[in-house]
């Protein structure tokens, strides 16, 4: 079969392998390119300078507050929300066995344009972290009222297609509300609440890192420590329940870790788009659906991917920056047309087209 | 004897090197009323609004200017001088490898102030006080006036005190001349970039309101700030003169839903440009209003509107 080969287990540690190689490569090429760019040699000697400060160490002047104010804690913050959106996106799509299915599909994404839409509309964002917290609020009210109505139903069970339909429309009153405040808004705030949606990682700073890489570790390991159960989850309910697990109780608490983790990274960056739906699809192309793997690779593959689409994001327009989230758009949307085509492809060759 | 030749020639240095003596360090209060304290003058300055750009020109220290942001406008004076970006999103590595002295015109905006300040580097943006902090927002003459004495104390041996003072005068003569006239109704407006939206007026604590009443004008809009209103709004006040800026004056002349108002067939539909309101051109823009409200008090013959610039 295509790509069997690939998915052997011999081939699926080494991938990981030039997986975490692609990340570091990524992140030595986010650091050392940018609106000035940095020699690479320059940089490590800077990075290594503050991590083991020696006497005698020289300061690279600019270079040094440029890479280490600056572009340092954003590569990482990068490569941290795109492993978060990346894995929740591969659990989201466990979950529902839905390949359309994506880290946002709950509502997330509308609360927190919500939240930070109307905390700029007050005239909020000037006072310190009002707009992560406003977003951060505004992501976990939205999946609370669809998690609240998925589960109002005789039986109290969480019914998945509700759960879809709830989050879909919960998304659209969310963006009903940010369209109103838009249009109430002043020039100002108007451009504020836009390139917030477009998603950004400019004001990433070291507090967002310690933020952000915890929460993407300790989601990556709670994930892969789970990857069975997403495993038996493909299944089916029935089958899961069979095979010993409760898939009620494993979905709960995998979409309340996702939220969670989902509405974290939306509060520093923003909403990014495709990264969450694109780069598990991506992962399963190259190793495969068995979870105890492709929740490694998503994370290492959304890492990478994010940093480099930040990177392009960076120097593209230099001086000026594009939104992230427009990067991740043109890069994803058009990946996501050719998987598409490939599935047809497939589904052609199996009835014997 | 020799102790008055040493005193005459202390004295001779101090006339000719002021960066010396003047009373650096020097504390100056900001937008959000913190002292930002420059402790020399500075040599390297950057510039991420244009206003403050048109003030250090005119206080002859423009050589000083080091990186700006993408100006909507050109001004003489800035060629060949680095964009560190876009106004609302500049380029914080490039800022800081400009290695400025000192930074006008950062706000708080995505951070940006407290960022820079966060590596050290000083910035000084000076507005309305007790406004929204994160804009630095001029209201009025007032504020133009704190901007230049505060971008001036900080470049010492720059004329910003006689700026102001001649800015005072002008101002101060045309309120003379206007102070017993008719007051005009009069309406700035904001055409909606895509053309599909209704425009935006300006109102009470807005430069443009505050230029309106000091031309001897009666604004017909009286919301605070600027305000988005619909076509029938507009139509229904009806006020003597328009005010648009002369690149979308067309916009306003052309539009068939505004064809009746009294302004726009008598042709009474004047040119003056938004940055006028917000500049050391600030008097010059009330003049030239005043003017169009009250041509016979200003020995002007009535004129159809022409662009000012």
């Amino acid at each position: 079969m295509q790509g069997a080969w690939v998915r052997s287990i011999r081939f699926r540690r080494p991938l990981l392998i030039v997986l975490g190689i692609v990340v570091v490569i990524s992140i030595s090429v986010g650091v050392s390119v940018g609106a000035v760019d940095v020699p690479l040699r320059t940089a490590a000697r800077i990075i290594g300078g503050a991590l083991w400060p020696t006497k005698g160490s020289v300061s690279e002047g600019s270079f040094s507050t440029i890479l280490l104010s600056f572009r340092l804690p954003r590569v990482i913050a990068a490569a941290a929300v795109g492993t978060v959106l990346a894995v929740c996106g591969t659990v989201m799509q466990g979950v529902f066995r839905n390949p359309l299915a994506d880290p946002y599909l709950l509502g997330i994404a509308g609360g927190a344009t919500a939240g930070v839409a109307l905390a700029i509309f007050v005239g909020w964002s000037h006072v310190s972290l009002m707009l992560p917290v406003s977003a951060f609020i505004g992501g976990m009210l939205s999946v609370a009222v669809v998690y609240g109505i998925s589960v109002a139903g005789p039986t109290r069970a969480m019914d998945n297609l509700v759960l879809i339909l709830a989050g879909v429309a919960l998304s659209a009153l969310f963006g009903a509300v940010t369209s109103m405040l838009l249009y109430l808004s002043g020039e100002r705030e108007r451009s504020g609440i836009v390139f917030w949606v477009m998603g950004g990682l400019s004001n990433a700073d070291w507090s967002a890192v310690r933020l952000l890489v915890p929460v993407a570790l300790l989601g990556v390991v709670l994930f892969r420590l789970f990857a069975r159960d997403l495993n038996v989850l493909s299944l089916g309910d029935e089958q899961a329940l069979h095979l010993g697990i409760m898939p009620a109780n494993c979905k709960r608490l995998l979409l309340a870790v996702c939220t969670l983790m989902t509405a974290v990274a939306v509060s520093q960056s923003g909403t990014i788009g495709f990264v969450g739906l694109v780069v598990p699809h991506a992962a399963r192309l190259v190793i495969g659906p068995d979870h105890r793997w492709l929740i490694l690779a998503s994370a290492l593959a959304g890492a990478s991917f994010l940093v480099f689409s930040d990177t392009v994001a960076r120097v593209l327009i230099e001086p000026a920056e594009l939104p992230v989230g427009i990067v991740t758009a043109i890069i994803g949307g058009p990946f996501f047309l050719f998987l598409l085509r490939k599935r047809l492809a497939t589904s052609r060759r199996r009835v014997g087209r | 004897m020799v102790r008055r030749i040493f005193t005459l020639l202390v004295m001779a240095l101090i006339a000719v090197i002021p960066d010396v003596v003047t009373a650096f360090p020097v504390s100056v209060v900001d937008d959000r009323c913190q002292e930002i304290l420059v402790e020399a003058a500075p040599h390297r300055i950057l510039v991420l609004l244009p206003f403050y750009a048109e003030i250090l020109l005119k206080l002859d220290v423009g050589d000083r200017i080091v990186g700006i942001t993408d100006f909507p406008e050109d001004l003489p004076g800035l060629y060949g001088i680095p964009s560190v970006g876009p106004a609302h999103s500049p380029s914080r590595e490039q800022i800081v490898a400009l290695r400025p002295d000192i930074v006008f015109g950062a706000t708080d905006w995505d951070g940006l102030r407290g960022s820079l300040e966060s590596v050290g580097v000083k910035v000084l943006t000076v507005g309305c006080f007790g406004g929204v902090p994160d804009l630095g927002s001029i209201t009025g003459p007032a504020d133009v006036f704190r901007v230049i004495e505060a971008v001036s104390t900080v470049n010492p041996g720059s004329n910003g005190t006689e700026i102001v003072k001649r800015i005072r005068e002008d101002l101060a003569t045309v309120a003379r001349v206007v102070k017993n006239a008719e007051q005009r109704s009069v309406a700035v407006v904001y055409p909606d970039v895509s053309g599909v939206s209704a425009p935006t007026v300006a109102g009470r604590g807005t430069p443009e309101y505050t230029g309106m009443k000091a031309a001897g004008g009666m604004p017909v809009f009286d919301h605070e700030g600027y305000m988005q209103i619909s076509f029938e709004e507009l139509v229904r006040a009806d006020p003597e003169f328009l005010i648009v800026d002369p690149a979308r004056l067309a916009e306003v002349t052309e539009d068939l839903r505004l064809a009746d108002m009294r302004a726009v067939r008598g042709q009474r539909v004047c040119g003056i440009k938004a940055s006028g309101w917000t500049s050391t051109s600030v008097a010059a823009s009330v003049l030239e209003l005043a003017t169009i409200l009250h041509p016979v008090l200003f020995n002007s013959e009535f004129l159809k509107c022409k662009v000012l610039g």
